[in-house]
Parts: C-alpha cells; structure tokens; sequence
C-alpha cells in the first residue's frame, strides 16, 4: 500500500507544480488587464510548432491578450499536406463565428498540389496581415554576381544545374518556377532539390550540393550579412527594401514580383455582420504596437488588406498559382 | 583561456535565485514533456516563446536551456519502464532498458540513462563551447552523398539488433520500410499509399508507429495469450542503485556514446537518432567481443537487458542534443524544430547566430552555454532520486499496468495533432504489431526501418539528383570513403572470425561448446 502510495504521489505532486507553473501566467495576464472581452477566440496553425503559420498564430495570441482585446484565445496545430489539413478543419465549420484560421501562399500552392478536396472557395476570406520577401542566393565565393549572370549559366545548363529551395509545391518552388520562367527556361525541367527548410538550403549551399538557393529573405539575411557565408543576388519585391542593399529582380530585367504573404481565414456560412466583426478585430491588433514589435520581431512587412482587397488579392494568387503549378506539372 | 574567462562569467550571470527558479521550472516541464510520448519539446518551447518576450535574456535562455535538456532526460523513463519511447533519440533505449525492467534491473536502467545524460550533456555542452567552429566546418563537408553512407553506416551498425532468424528480421526491416515509404514523396510531390486519404499524406508518425508496435502491440499480445501468458507480478524492482559492477559497465558506453553524439550532433539534419542506434550496436559488438575473449558469457547480456545497451545510446542522444547548438549558433542554422523555435527566440534579443556570434554577442553566448550547464546538473539533481520511485510503478497489478500503458498510447497519439484518424492508424499498427509477436517476427528492425529508412531514400536521390544522375557523387569524398570502408571491416570481420573458427574447429575437433553462432 504504502509502496504504492509514493509513485502516485510523487506523479501527482509533478502535475500540480506543472499546472501551477503554467497557471501563473495566466494569471499574470489576466491580472493585469481587469475589464475586457471575455469571448473565445480559437487560431488555427495549419502547421506545426514552430513554422512561419505557428508563429503568426502565436503572435496574435499574445497580441490579442496584450491589447486586451481577447482574453481567451486558443491557438491549436493542425499540421499537415501543405496547411490543406488546416484548411479542411476550419472549411467544415461552418457559422462558427469564432475561428481563424492561417493561411498564405504555401497553402494556395498546397490546395493545388495535394488535391485537396477544400480550396480558397470554401473559406471566408478576412484579412492579409504580413509578407515576407523572397530571395535568390548563393554561396559567397559563387561567380554568380547578378541574374545576367546566374541566367547565363542556367540556360546552359536547364536540367542539371541543381538549385534548392523549400519543399515540393510550397512557396520556394513556385517562386523558383517563376524566376525560371522569366529566364526563357522551362519551369517544369529545372533540377530543383526540394529541402525541408531555409536552414537546409544553406547547408546545401554552403556544402556546394547545390548551385543556388530560392527561399524567404529573413531566413539568409544575417547570412549574407558582412563577412557571412552566403550572398543575396536579388529580392523579389517590388522596390528595394529597406536596410537591404540588394537590387530587385525587376530592376535586374526579370519580371517577377511576390511575396510569402500570410493571412487569416474564417470558416465559410458567416453573415457580413460576423466577417465584419472579425475584420475589425484584427484591424484593431493590427493597429496596436504590441503588433509593431511583432512585426519588427519577425521581420515582417505590413501588407494588410481588408476583406474586399483580401478577396480580390486571393483570386488572383490562385489564378497565378494554378498557372505555375501547371507549367511544374505536380 | 579567454574561453574559460568567458564561461565563467556567463555562470555568475546565471546563477541568481530567480534564474534557478526559471531553470527548475524548465527542467520539470522539459521532464514531463519528454516523458510523455507525442509532446516532444519543440512543442513545449513553442508554448513558452511568448512567455519569454517578457523576460530578460538570461532567464529566457535558462528556461530553454532546461526544457530543451529535459526532454533529452525524461525520454528515456518510458521507454526502460513501459516499452514507449516518448521520441525517435529513445527507440535505442527500449531494446535493452525495458528487458532490464523486466529483469528487475529498472532502477539501474534509470540510473544509468540519467547519469549517462547528465556526463553526455556536460561534455557535450563543453565541446560546444571549445570547438564550435572546427565543428561546423566538419559538418559543412556533409552533402547528400555523404549523408547516405553514413545512413548505410548505421544501417549496418544496427544489424546486430536483428537476432535470431534472419528471414523474420528481414521481413520486419521491410515492413518498417514500407511504412516509412507511405505519405508525400518529397523529392517528387507524388503521394506514395496515401490511400485517397489527406491524412496520410505527411506519413505515419514515427510516435504512431513506435506506440503501436512497442506498447500497444504488446498489450494486444498480452491479452490475447490471456491465461497462458508469463506472470509478470513476479518483477522484483531490487536494490535501487547502481552496483560498483553496473558503475564498471556504464563509464565506457558513457564515453563513447558521447563521443559519438558529439560527432553526429552537429551534422545539419542527421537527428538524435542516428548516433543512439550507431552506439547500441557498437556497444553490442564490443560486449559479444569480451565475452569471446573471456569465455564469460556474463559479460554479454544482450538480449536479457544489458546495462551496456542503454547506457551508450542515452549518452548518445543527450550529447548529440548539445551538438544540435553548433550548427545553431554557429551558421544559424537550426537542425532540429526545437532548435528553430529557440533560434527565433535568440533573434528577438539581438542574439545574431552565425560566424561572427562569439565575437559579438559574447556574453549571451556564454550564459546561454552556462544555462544548458546548470540546466544539466539540475536535471541530475532532480531524476536520480526519482529512479527508484519510477521504477516502482512496476509493482502495480500486471492488469493495472496494462490498462494504464493502453490508456497512455492512445492519449500520447492524440496529443500529436488531436486527430481521430491519427487513433485509427494506431489501432492498426497495433494489431500489425499484435500479428508480428504471434508469428515470431521481431519489431525492432521495423523500427529502424521507418526512422531510417526514409532519410537513406531521400539524401540517395537527393544525391543523384545533384549530380544529374552520376553515382561517382556517392563515393566523391574522403568521408564517404571512409564511411563504406567502415561498412566493409564490420560486415567481415564476424564473417573471417567465423571462418577461423570453423576452421580451427576442424583441425582440432574436440571444442564442441566454443561454437558461436556468426552475428
């Protein structure tokens, strides 16, 4: 009895310090704000811990709670296929009111790719919120300067060359595609070695497995930074940016122009007044300065859009998409 | 010198009261997170990144250092106690520590894995701080062609695992192959047996599999033999420490396990796994070697639970865990999900990783290495005097105990991603699990299968995909040489012994009882 006893106590004691542990910041939280609104608010990260949808969910978490906007708000991973699982999970709730869910260019790229049975159309489109530019980079002691030159090398050698970017069919690869395309080469040919991540095409690069990389610019910049291993040879963005001395790919006589954009998504079945009301909510975080740090934090560029905008812009991407994916053959 | 100035400052920054605390907090969840099969650390940071955008540097990095170690530590008490790996780095430790429990060795299989983490963990911390930068250039010189040696490498290594019949081992390797093949191919997008269904399009968990086939399976078997299956209330828990014998077989895989950790840790990508399966069937070999050479066949207890057997992979794993920091601060580059969460984390302090980390954020470098020191003796502190109480648990009621390892499978494969259709693929793997042990096919190779099955494809292909289909790639370093003349020595060197025996034996046919079977 008594052996018994102390496995059980001491298994007990173990969860109430955790539960203790974690309740104190709640109360922390909640005790510093008093008044507030009190409704729940569940985000959907239609990824796993840690990637760039479980960020922006857990951003707006502690945004919401700082801003005392929301109080209780659950951020809940649904990772898989591309985000498509995600989108599958908010697409079957109808009505509710009460969820976001992430969304971005991977998962336009991943409805297409994966037949996913949901698409952009089964959703409620609420708001974009944040991008992330994309780069072309290679290793620093690469004889590629500019596109000229990378063009240069890669129309000679279109099926070998090997290139490395994110996964197959995510963002990486349609930005790879396109970049491709605009260089007379045929996007479907190239040698493209998908990684699973931006700390893999730097180890491909940086080994020589690879040529050039295509991925987000925040995941090389302080690579490329003084003296670090990697050089950016182009941004995709429509001007340069900021503390970024690196020329555009339309500057260099490539017409390409995207970004990683993230946004939010409501489940489909909502009156204007319920899609309003979340607009309005994440146009209020969004105008916070716990949202600037955010912004700041991660090195996102501020792209919001309002749901009509939103709604317009996300046509257009699946559009695009649709077409890249097709010229890839996935 | 200026590195043990530099060290030494970062521990007085760190050692504070209220850091403790924040330390003591991390160690306890890290623990728990790692004990529990499906939440595995990178959730728990996660969870806590926005805790520490209000907390100052020191006390973030502390809290990480713990939760990050603490996994490390906790993984191992599932698997020695319930066959259940709480993470891939904890399949080694099943084979050996569980059989340990069952002989009524659980407190020493504790012991041992939690002191083996705690030296692994110092040293390797340590290597971290002296050797990063000839580390990440060793570690750079890994392409794919070298990945997929090394991959060979352990695949070999791990053979000595597959006893017995080698059709039935076989077959199991080929079953966890398989498994691991379903899902999205990645380097083509092709969904392989994914059934029509999206759920099965990232693959079977590798939790799913281990749960289902380890301890679910098991269950399942247990309850089907009903009557007929072996009393299990007879599990003796013994004396609660270590032997000055059990002292004498722990230092040496200790020493080797985290030498090897240390050196596949900081390999971009290569996981914890990897070492911890390479030191097992290092560790075995040695063992069938000195009992050869002793003619004590005490001195090899593989397969009835060799303390050997858990001593070496859970040195291993720790060490690879710190190894994992190299590539992180040195290149900024995160080989693992927790590494990248914490790598977002270093960022929001003006912690920039990458080559010039050491010289400009020295100081936050140092107390982060010093955290991960005082995070380790923590961890020592707080799992040693719990070994004996674990083990306990194994005298509750076999019937209790199995309800309670069912009940546990299922809440760990939920917890993955809370998904029903998660719960379905368990049952299934579970009962191919139950249909294995009924015809005598053992699991471990199925385990090896899947966790190194699909790394073998990708970084094979990947690797003939760079060189646009010239194979010269794969022998195209000194590494990979080196690498497959390691494969060649281990594959003959059992097969020439066994030719010189049978040849002694024929000339002198009188030592009938020297015969060994060839491994």
């Amino acid at each position: 009895m008594r052996e018994r006893g102390v496995p059980l106590r001491v298994a007990g004691g173990l969860c109430a310090l955790l539960l203790v542990g974690t309740a104190l910041f709640d109360v922390r939280q909640s005790a510093a704000s008093g008044t507030g609104e009190q409704e729940k608010i569940l985000l959907i990260a239609p990824a796993a811990p840690g990637g760039g949808w479980d960020t922006l969910a857990r951003e707006m978490q502690n945004g919401l709670r700082e801003e005392d906007l929301r109080f209780n708000v659950e951020v809940r991973n649904a990772e898989g296929a591309g985000g498509t699982i995600g989108l599958a999970q908010i697409a079957n709730r109808e009505g509710q009111d009460n969820v976001l869910s992430m969304t971005g260019l991977g998962m336009v790229g991943a409805v297409e790719t994966t037949g996913s049975p949901y698409t952009m159309d089964d959703v409620t489109p609420i708001a974009q919120l944040a991008s992330e530019y994309l780069a072309v980079v290679v290793s620093a002691d690469s004889p590629h300067e500019t596109l000229d030159d990378l063009a240069e090398d890669w129309i000679a050698q279109a099926e070998t060359l090997p290139v490395a970017g994110g996964s197959m069919g995510g963002v990486d690869q349609i930005f790879a595609a396109r970049v491709a395309q605009s260089m007379g080469l045929v996007p479907g040919e190239i040698n493209y070695l998908p990684y699973s991540g931006g700390g893999e095409v730097l180890t491909s690069l940086l080994s020589g497995t690879s040529a050039v990389g295509f991925g987000t610019l925040g995941d090389f910049a302080d690579q490329a930074a003084d003296g670090g291993p990697l050089r950016v040879i182009a941004v995709s963005s429509p001007e340069r940016l900021d503390g970024v001395d690196v020329p555009t790919i339309i500057e260099q006589g490539y017409d390409v122009e995207m970004s990683n954009w993230r946004g939010v998504i409501a489940p489909p079945g909502l009156s204007d007044e319920q899609a309003d009301e979340l607009v309005a909510l994440v146009e209020e975080l969004r105008g916070s300065p716990s949202w600037a740090d955010t912004l700041e934090r991660n090195r996102w560029t501020d792209t919001y859009q309002d749901r009509a905008e939103f709604t317009a812009f996300l046509e257009e991407e699946v559009a695009l998409t649709q077409e890249t994916v097709e010229e890839l053959g996935l | 010198m200026e590195t043990l100035v530099g060290l030494g400052d970062g521990l007085v920054a760190a050692l504070t009261p209220g850091n403790l605390m924040w330390a003591f907090l991390g160690v306890v969840l890290g623990t728990a997170v790692g004990v529990l099969p499906g939440l595995g650390s990178a959730m728990a940071v996660a969870l806590l990144l926005p805790v520490t955008f209000r907390l100052d540097p020191t006390s973030a990095f502390i809290l990480f250092a713990g939760v990050y170690y603490g996994g490390m530590f906790g993984g191992a008490t599932t698997s020695i106690l319930l066959n259940t790996p709480g993470q891939a780095s904890s399949i080694a430790t099943t084979y050996e520590g569980h059989k340990m429990a069952l002989a009524g060795r659980a407190a020493q299989a504790l012991g041992t894995a939690v002191i083996g983490s705690f030296f692994a963990s110092i040293v390797g911390t340590l290597i971290v701080a002296f050797f990063s930068p000839v580390m990440v250039a060793f570690a750079l010189n890994f392409g794919p062609g070298e990945y997929f040696a090394l991959t060979v490498f352990s695949f070999v290594a791990v053979a000595a695992v597959v006893s017995g019949s080698v059709l039935r081992g076989v077959t199991s390797l080929l079953i966890g192959l398989a498994i691991g093949v379903v899902g999205i191919d990645g380097q083509s997008g092709a969904p392989r047996f994914d059934f029509g269904s999206s759920v099965m399009l990232d693959g079977i968990n590798v939790v799913i599999v281990t749960v289902g086939l380890l301890a679910l399976g098991e269950v399942l078997y247990v309850v089907a033999r009903g009557k007929s299956a072996p009393d299990f209330a007879a599990i003796r828990t013994g004396r609660p420490w270590l032997s000055r014998r059990d002292w004498k077989r722990s230092w040496g895989p200790w020493l080797r396990g985290t030498a090897l950790g240390s050196t596949f840790g900081p390999i971009p990508g290569s996981g914890a796994e990897i070492p911890t399966f390479v030191s097992l069937g290092l560790e075995r070999k040695l063992a069938a070697r000195r009992a050869r050479r002793t003619g004590d066949p005490a001195e090899n207890e593989f397969g009835r639970g060799a303390i050997e057997g858990v001593a070496g992979p859970e040195a291993a794993n720790n060490s690879s865990a710190a190894g994992t920091l190299v590539p992180l601060l040195g290149l900024g580059l995160p080989t693992s999900a927790t590494a990248a969460i914490m790598l977002a984390a270093f960022q929001q302090y003006g912690l920039q990783p990458g080559p010039v980390l050491f010289e400009r954020n020295a100081e936050l470098v140092w107390t982060l290495l010093a955290s991960l020191l005082i995070g380790s003796v923590l961890l020592l502190v707080i799992n040693l005097p719990f070994a004996p109480l674990w083990a306990k648990l194994l005298k509750l009621p076999k019937p209790y105990l199995y309800g309670g390892i069912a009940l546990f499978s299922v809440l760990a494969v939920y917890a993955i991603n809370a998904s029903v259709a998660h719960l379905v693929i368990l049952l299934a793997v579970a009962l191919l699990g139950l249909v294995m042990r009924s015809f005598g096919v053992p699991v471990a190779p199925a385990l090896i299968g899947v966790v190194l099955g699909p790394i073998a494809e990708t970084e094979f292909r990947r690797a003939l995909a760079a060189s646009s289909g010239d194979p010269a790639i794969l022998v195209g370093s000194g590494i990979s040489i080196g690498l497959y003349a390691l494969v060649v020595v281990a594959a003959l060197v059992p097969v020439i012994a066994g030719l010189r025996r049978r040849a002694a034996a024929k000339t002198a046919q009188t030592d009938g009882p020297e015969r060994e079977p060839v491994s």
